[in-house]
């Protein structure tokens, strides 16, 4: 405790005293609170930086240590791909730019694109001289023929069977881009493996991107395009779209309900249903599981639980011959005789017809297991399948209408289960809601044959059946 | 603005708050950090950490004294924690140095704070470590002693060397500014 007068008058003189300090200190200290606070961000951003860094090495490493090295690419099914297949070292960037003759009057998608050829000419040109100074990174690189994955790629050498490109000297379109069969560009690394359009644009310039938008399959446009205009390599989807190869296809699962309606015909004794109202209606859910086997073919399995109703309602006759005999005993009055009994026999034949009234709607209960094969295309962001389908179905239990054991009336009766093979023909539509879920839309067209039940039923039915499925297809990448 | 406010506005972040209170006191914590630097650029670097902390820890501020008493505390806790981190000096200037002077009351009075102020801050540093920390913080010999890792007689020697070195400074003062 200071009780010293020097002491307090020094203290009293010392606190009151203020000096300033040098104009900027303030600033400085705002300068260094701010930048106090981005180590861990800058530690985070290095984190990511990192990880994606190791993630992209290891696609890489998968795409080009595990390729099949299959020399048809999904994507060499366009015929019209100028570029050879030179089996020479690439010199990359340099082997393109030797190309420098505008694009031909070869037409490019029939879809139309708001700019002209030469102007994209001008442009890819541009885009090559630009890459060529190193200022684009490099994107994931691939072994297809006609591979351009943008301007300063380097051709890799890597799998099996690697090829490498060199440029005519008349390109077109197919020359700067990966066209597929209907010749719309595709810049990818993967892609066009059945519905899984995966298009990857990268180091394109940005002036592109309308023709792209108007003749691609923008499934993954959004998030590239911000990578597009800002000439970087695309964000983390890029990099997990990236990562799959011809070791990953996709798979599909389809997860889906139906309704249906049809008509049917029946085998024996149709002639008795003429004057019945016949109504088929079905409903149903399945689930199907389809795994692309080229670049435009899946096939599927799954399993479906159907119900078929058919409904009998209204009148039909049943007409039956009927022979009457009638006996008459008639008498002779014989004056030498006397009575003489005479027995006359009178055959009277008639059709007796009878009418019934039904009401009843004949149940099927079918699980169907389809062994099928697509065909698949695509518009825009809408995919499209041509799916076939044998349908090997399984009755689970059913009811139907039968005659009755005297033939003269009709009755419900249980019928006992059985197999049999049934066809389907579709078409389903999906469109992408996600990355992952697309929601399908699949009119079709169906047979199935019920043969008289094992208890001899004639009333065997075909039936003919169309339905609409909707539901949701999860690719499994 | 009332401290409430400032204090609120710089819990918030607020630029123009900030500023107010570095406008308020910041004249008077750089003459404190000038008593325990050896230069301006020292006392500058003791007072800009020392700012860093204030705005840091605004919200740690318990309104148990003045804000002022607050601030100075942080900045006095700067400095030795600066000071603790250099090796501290603690000269011995001779027997002519022992024992107090005469002490002129109104010798004080009469010397600018500027003139003391550089007094204090030309003294050795064992001295003026010392000095600042028990004459005008009002810490005790022992909290010195525990600040500066050395012995309570230790930071009592040196005070006592310290006040004496400080008035014949002052008289030396006066002497050549009369």
């Amino acid at each position: 405790m200071i009780d010293n007068q020097f002491e307090k008058q020094i203290r009293e003189k010392m606190n009151r005293m203020e000096v300033e300090p040098s104009d900027g200190l303030l600033d400085s200290i705002f300068e260094k609170r701010a930048a106090a606070r981005q180590p861990a961000a800058a530690f985070g951003l290095t984190k990511v930086i990192a990880v994606a860094a190791v993630i992209t090495g290891l696609a890489l490493l998968i795409h080009f240590g595990m390729g099949s090295g299959d020399q048809t690419s999904p994507l060499a099914a366009n015929q019209n791909n100028p570029v050879t297949n030179s089996g020479q070292e690439s010199e990359g960037p340099q082997a393109r730019s030797e190309s420098k003759d505008v694009l031909n009057t070869q037409s490019l998608n029939s879809s139309g694109s708001g700019s002209s050829q030469s102007h994209i000419a001008d442009i890819v040109q541009s885009n090559r001289n630009t890459a060529s100074k190193g200022k684009h990174q490099t994107s994931m690189a691939g072994n297809h023929p006609g591979r351009v994955s943008g301007p300063g790629q380097k051709e890799r050498n890597s799998g099996k069977n690697s090829v490498t490109q060199t440029f005519n000297a008349n390109p077109d379109l197919n020359a700067y881009f990966n066209v597929d069969a209907t010749n719309r560009p595709v810049i990818a690394s993967e892609s066009h493996l059945g519905n899984s359009h995966m298009y990857v644009y990268q180091n394109v310039d940005p002036t592109l991107t309308d023709y792209i938008a108007s003749n691609a399959y923008p499934h993954h446009m959004k998030p590239f395009m911000v990578a597009i205009e800002n000439e970087e390599v695309a964000n983390v989807n890029l990099l997990a779209s990236s990562s799959m190869s011809r070791s990953h296809k996709p798979l599909f699962i389809d997860i889906y309900g139906s309704l249906g309606m049809g008509v049917f015909t029946t085998g024996k004794g149709a002639g008795y249903f003429k004057d019945l109202g016949k109504t088929n209606v079905s409903n149903g859910f399945g689930v199907r599981i389809s795994k692309p086997v080229s670049n435009r073919f899946n096939v599927f399995t799954g399993l479906e639980f159907n119900q078929f109703i058919n409904k009998y309602k209204g009148d039909f006759n049943v007409s039956k011959d009927v022979t009457e005999i009638s006996t008459k005993t008639t008498y002779i009055n014989d004056p030498v005789k006397g009575t003489i009994p005479v027995i006359v026999n009178d055959t009277n034949n008639y059709t007796l017809t009878k009418n019934h009234k039904v009401n009843h709607n004949n149940r099927y209960n079918v699980l169907t297991l389809p062994l099928g094969i697509s065909y698949n295309f695509g518009f825009r962001k809408l995919d499209f399948s041509v799916n076939l389908a044998a349908n090997l179905q399984y009755l689970k239990t059913g009811t139907y209408q039968s005659w009755s054991d005297n033939s003269e009336s009709m009755v419900a009766k249980s019928s006992s289960s059985y197999f049999n093979v049934g066809a389907g023909i579709s078409l389903m539509g999906s469109y992408p809601l996600t990355n992952k879920f697309r929601l399908i839309v699949e009119p079709g067209f169906r047979t199935l044959s019920i043969p008289g039940m094992k208890s001899g039923n004639s009333f065997g039915e075909n039936i003919y059946n169309v339905s609409l499925r909707a539901g949701i297809r999860y690719t499994v990448f | 603005m009332t401290e409430e406010d400032l204090i609120a506005g710089c819990l918030k972040e607020d630029r123009e708050c900030q500023r107010e209170l570095y406008k308020r006191f910041s004249g008077k914590m750089m003459s404190v950090c000038l008593r325990y630097a050896t230069n301006r650029m020292e006392a500058e670097d003791m007072l800009q950490d020392s700012f860093i902390k204030v705005f840091d820890n605004i919200g740690k501020f318990k309104k148990e004294g003045s804000l002022e008493g607050w601030v100075r505390r942080i900045v006095v806790n700067t400095a030795i924690n600066k000071i603790r981190s250099n090796k501290v000096r603690f000269e011995e200037l001779g027997e002519e140095n022992d024992g107090f002077l005469h002490h002129d009351k109104n010798i004080i009075d009469r010397m600018s704070e500027k003139d003391i102020l550089k007094l204090i801050s030309e003294m050795p540093q064992g001295y003026k470590y010392v000095f600042n920390m028990y004459a005008i913080e009002g810490l005790s010999h022992k909290e010195i002693a525990d600040n500066l890792g050395i012995e309570e007689a230790s930071s009592r020697s040196q005070y006592a060397k310290a006040k004496k070195y400080l008035q014949q400074q002052l008289i030396k003062l006066e002497k050549i500014n009369l």
